[in-house]
């Protein structure tokens, strides 16, 4: 399991400590990963968001491939392209609905994963692409460590956050790199709009302690 | 609690208060309470807006007290949106402040014969029914304002804005919250348009010189509520998620699933879902000053609420709930989180129902009169509804006057009763609730509390078809109950886990009364209100075709799962055999 490999983009923001939970917003978009054809969710979701086997079993609640909710992600297997999403449990008769394996989920049994057709699936071993979106806590317990070591998106999805985010972030006037090149927190749609695929992008927290 | 405060507006005398003991309606609270007054008293074939109908206010049967969450009122009458017996509930201070006066319900009946109005103000002294000509045709918030300066900063308001008082079917009754801001709302229904059918503006209470209702046995409740507390704060979602996103962390996961009514129920997904989810909303409110964690009344642990400011940094609005987000957004294709706001502060200001709105503008829309997207002319059409224009006050009678006059065929109504924000053919379930709920299309008539607990049913096989029918059954069972105790239904999600909390409100309500209630009779409680309901409804005129969902959820399939409503009409006509 690897990310993306060779992004055309590599960004590397420090934005102040409490400017975090704004930049965990990305992973409401989806980050990208590529994973041999046959891998259980589970162990992807380890891999992938550096976290444990008891992480995934409890504090993920509600778990969705391509829409469909996933009630056992030890035994289900990635077998083609899919968009992973994950959450803690959820309010209301919705959320008891989706909950993993819950009593209630029964309402949305039109919305559960179906095992693909032997068919379908692509080659087992052979490389897909994954996209995974984290939610709520879980974007809240697990964000800062995984932008950190850097994550990538598909690039026009971090030009709509930043379209939509970046004026609060220029107001702090954020450390900015581009390629290793330095640039102002304003120019980053101006570069960004010319470029097109997927982007790196790394996010560190200022050191707020003089020194 | 122990009377019920009678407003008697006329025809044929002068307003007049008149206080009595409760009575057979002793043990009742909140949504038993309204529901049973109204089932008893109310003629089911009278006009919604006529001098036959009653509105009756009931706070729960713990409010008042110092047990956690126990703030919700209940507002009921018969529906002129629905044409049946609706209650319709609310956050805000106004169950603590008259529970703390004693009354276990307030009781508007009759009419003026002249077309004025008038305010009522309780408190310990008694009842005032005063003229309010001087708040006529004011906003919720300006009205309050004025309430105010004349009562003091002590008081909590009921109230009704410009909807009220032109009885638009998406009126409603404001409820002040703990800075006393009219931003609660018991908002489905019509509740408020009775409210200014009755001539009343606003109802002032104040509680001052009184002190919390105490306990039958006080050790046994402090424990009780001390368990309550610590099951509400150590679950995940009353802990954590919703202290910390509101109840709009839903947008995120409801796309997801592609159950995300979008473009007036055309698709299940919304690709700017991301930029209105709660996790968005929160980091917009505490990056301009505002709250992502607040409570709506004095009491709640969970503070699922938070404050919403402009991007000047001042009050705009409480933190728009995933239903308004849904209504106003998704459904009418907006992504703008400060036009969202905005129309949350608009349908607060003239007491409107988001969910009713939000669903007429996305007919609205479909009729061409605004393109999905355009933020501005939805705001430019709910301002309508304040101005009071021909065009507004066909928005303001919700989603199926609106569809009716424009000629939509796509209008997500139950008994006229616009849908909330989860599409009935991606969870199946909830679509059997909003067809049979006695209160028309409605999310919480079977919010979340787990039949095994109960104890409702026996043991349901989900994958059925008839499954769908038992579970929607035992929700509505329990959530009539969970109603009718006053406290906030989102502690239903920690009920729903963990059986010592369900245990440890049984023991609040036991040792409060001095009552020995078990599971099973609450679940009885449950029941016979959903069946005084029903009964209502029957009498009302209403039969099976009005527990139908409209028809294209049968023909048109919802994307990205491409599914239509498969429950079929024999099983939806069970619901009611228990």
């Amino acid at each position: 399991m690897t990310s993306v490999s060779e992004p055309s983009v590599e960004i590397k923001i420090t934005v102040a400590e409490n400017r975090l939970s704004l930049m965990r917003l990305v992973f409401g978009y989806g980050i990208q990963f590529k994973v041999p054809a046959g891998t259980r969710v589970s162990n992807f979701l380890q891999q992938a968001l550096c976290t444990d086997a008891d992480y995934i079993e409890n504090r993920i609640q509600t778990l969705f491939m391509d829409g469909r909710a996933v009630d056992d992600p030890e035994s289900e297997e990635i077998h083609s392209p899919c968009t992973l999403a994950v959450s803690a449990a959820m309010p209301g008769v919705f959320g008891a609905a989706f909950r993993k394996q819950g009593t209630y989920s029964g309402l949305r049994r039109h919305c559960s994963q179906i095992r693909q057709d032997q068919e379908n699936r692509v080659k087992q071993g052979r490389i897909v692409a994954v996209t995974v979106k984290c939610f709520n806590q879980v974007a809240a317990d697990l964000g800062n460590e995984l932008l950190e070591a850097g994550v990538v998106m598909n690039l026009k999805d971090f030009l709509d956050f930043w379209a939509r985010q970046g004026s609060i972030l220029e107001k702090d006037n954020p450390e900015v790199q581009i390629n290793h090149t330095k640039i102002h927190a304003r120019e980053v749609t101006e570069i960004l709009c010319q470029k097109t695929g997927t982007l790196r992008i790394q996010i560190n927290a200022a050191n707020t302690n003089g020194g | 609690m122990d009377k019920i405060l009678r407003i008697q507006m006329g025809p044929d005398h002068p307003p007049k208060a008149v206080t009595e003991p409760i009575g057979d309606y002793a043990g009742l609270g909140g949504r038993g309470m309204t529901s049973a007054v109204v089932a008893k008293e109310v003629p089911p074939l009278c006009h919604p807006l006529g001098a036959d109908n009653k509105l009756v206010i009931a706070p729960g049967l713990l409010s008042g007290s110092a047990a956690a969450m126990s703030g919700r009122i209940s507002v009921g009458c018969k529906s002129p949106l629905t044409g049946g017996i609706k209650e319709a509930n609310s956050g805000g201070q106004a169950a603590q402040v008259l529970g703390r006066l004693g009354y276990a319900a307030i009781v508007l009946e009759g009419k003026p014969a002249e077309d004025k109005l008038y305010k009522l103000v309780v408190n310990k002294d008694g009842v005032e029914i005063l003229p309010a000509d001087d708040l006529k045709m004011l906003g919720n918030y300006d009205a309050v304002e004025k309430l105010t300066s004349e009562y003091g900063d002590k008081i909590c308001c009921l109230s009704i804005g410009q909807a009220g008082e032109m009885k638009l079917g998406a009126a409603t009754v404001a409820c002040t919250d703990m800075e006393l801001r009219p931003s609660r709302h018991a908002g489905r229904g019509g509740v408020g348009a009775v409210m200014g059918s009755k001539g009343i503006k606003a109802i002032v209470l104040d509680d001052s010189g009184l002190s919390m209702r105490s306990p039958k046995d006080s050790d046994k409740f402090k424990e009780a509520n001390k368990a309550f507390v610590a099951g509400l704060k150590k679950h995940p979602v009353t802990g954590q998620g919703l202290p910390a996103y509101g109840t709009n962390v839903l947008t995120n996961v409801v796309n997801e699933a592609g159950g995300y009514p979008t473009y007036n129920f055309k698709t299940g997904r919304f690709d700017k879902a991301a930029a209105i989810s709660g996790e968005t909303q929160a980091e917009t409110e505490t990056a301009r000053g505002g709250q992502a964690t607040h409570g709506c009344h004095r009491g709640c642990v969970i503070r699922c609420s938070g404050t919403y400011m402009d991007k000047d940094g001042h009050y705009l609005t409480k933190q728009p709930e995933y239903e308004t987000v849904w209504a106003h957004g998704g459904n009418c294709g907006i992504d703008d989180l400060d036009s969202i706001a905005m129309l949350d502060r608009l349908d607060d200001d003239f007491g409107l129902d988001t969910i009713e709105m939000g669903a007429t503008i996305g007919v609205a829309m479909d009729a061409g009169l605004a393109a999905f997207g355009d933020s501005a002319k939805a705001i430019e059409l709910v301002k309508e509804v304040g101005k009071g224009t021909p065009l507004g006050r066909i928005l303001g009678s919700g989603a199926g006057v609106a569809g009716k006059v424009f000629g939509v065929e796509r209008v997500p109504v139950v008994k006229n009763q616009s849908m909330p924000a989860y599409d009935p053919r991606a969870v199946q379930g909830m679509g059997v609730t909003y067809a049979t709920s006695t209160m028309g299309a409605d999310h919480t008539a079977g919010y979340a509390v787990t039949a095994n607990l109960m104890g409702v049913g026996g043991n349901v096989d989900a994958l059925k078809p008839e499954g769908q029918i038992e579970l929607s059954r035992n929700l509505q069972i329990a959530t009539a109950a969970i109603d009718s105790t006053g406290m906030c239904l989102f502690i239903a999600f920690a009920i729903l886990d963990q059986e010592e909390t369900f245990q440890a409100l049984i023991d609040m309500i036991n040792s409060f009364h001095g009552l020995n209630f078990t599971g099973d009779d609450v679940t009885e409680m449950g029941k016979k209100i959903l069946k005084m309901e029903r009964d209502f409804n029957e009498r009302a005129g209403f039969g099976p075709k009005d527990d139908r969902l409209p028809a294209y959820f049968r023909q048109e399939a919802l994307a990205p799962h491409n599914i239509t409503f498969q429950v079929n009409d024999a099983d939806l006509d069970t619901m009611f055999d228990f």
